[in-house]
């Protein structure tokens, strides 16, 4: 008999499009976390740039003060 | 992907480890393919007793329970070494495994659910192995909740492990509940006590290829699946030290 045919081929092309949707989902699920990680680790590393640039700044204006009191 | 502060050679070996999940993901996702024309194409259709053609689900639907209760061994198999070493790399793989698990499990339950429909007359019956099945599920999602409720990562790692190691106590369990006790669940492999009232169908030599491609096919994707949720888990702690050092240093 055609697969088309069977009254119960319903039954199969539901399980196999939840196979498939369920496996797409978590697919998509995993990708978006992994976007959303790479967002994270972007602003978390310009943070971290920016506080080492200003701890620079504020021990070289530390330094100038210092020698500066010296003089 | 990986983060900034990565020496070089960490960077390298973290690089490559994702070129070989790649891989695995490209395989995996040919190998689905050949799986789902296996299935529909080459396999014989069911007789009346097993469902006609939604008998067809059968592949899909013993390969996504093999992970399903696969995935709690590993899960359980992980705890066991993260007591024995207190490494948290063991407790990310529980995790990764146990949110894999989560999800074939739930594939299992509803392809179960739509096989039985055509066979049983019935969506659900509260037989022993669904039963057991059903708990399971819900033993993974309490699993995962437990997980989000601790903070302290030792200690969460600590309960989960144990938690873990004593759900797995269930695979076995529902692995012989269909081959031990009367059960409307056919027992597909090895001897039941009531293999010609469940409906059996047998797997014949053709059938029994197909459902070894499934299984190796599905295999494949848990690796694939599990490899990746193991680097996004890492990311997250990586990604939480370093937030924890900023504000340490503020």
């Amino acid at each position: 008999m055609n697969l088309l045919e069977d009254k119960n081929a319903v039954y199969l092309f539901t399980a196999y499009g939840l196979f498939l949707g369920g496996l797409a989902i978590y697919l998509a699920s995993l990708w978006l976390r992994s976007r959303s990680l790479d967002r994270d680790e972007e602003i978390l590393r310009q943070i971290e740039e920016e506080e080492r640039r200003s701890s620079k700044a504020s021990s070289r204006t530390s330094d100038s003060r210092d020698g500066g009191a010296a003089v | 992907m990986e983060s900034a502060i990565q020496p070089p050679a960490a960077a390298t070996r973290i690089q490559s480890r994702e070129q070989v999940t790649r891989a695995i993901g490209l395989a995996a996702a040919g190998m689905l393919a050949v799986a789902l024309v296996m299935v529909f194409v080459i396999a014989p259709s069911g007789d009346v007793r097993s469902g006609g053609e939604a008998q067809r689900i059968f592949y899909f639907h013993l390969s996504s329970a093999w992970l399903g209760f696969g995935a709690w061994l590993v899960t359980a198999f992980c705890g066991v070494r993260y007591l024995q070493t207190r490494d948290l790399r063991w407790d990310r793989r529980a995790h990764a495994s146990a949110e894999i698990g989560v999800l074939f499990i739930t594939l299992t339950l509803l392809s179960g659910m739509l096989w039985g429909r055509p066979t049983w007359n019935a969506w659900w019956t509260w037989d022993f192995k669904l039963t057991l099945s059903a708990l399971q599920f819900l033993m993974y999602v309490a699993y995962l909740m437990l997980r989000g409720g601790i903070e302290n990562p030792e200690q969460r790692a600590r309960f989960a492990s144990v938690y873990g190691i004593v759900g797995a106590l269930t695979v076995p369990l529902n692995f012989l509940v269909s081959r031990v006790l009367q059960s409307i669940h056919p027992a597909v492999f090895g001897p039941s006590v009531n293999a010609a009232e469940q409906g059996g169908f047998g797997v014949s030599s053709e059938r029994f290829v197909i459902l070894l491609f499934c299984l190796a096919t599905f295999t494949l994707i848990y690796v694939f699946l599990l490899r990746w949720r193991v680097r996004l888990l890492e990311r997250e702690d990586e990604l939480a030290a370093r937030k924890a050092a900023l504000i340490e240093a503020t």
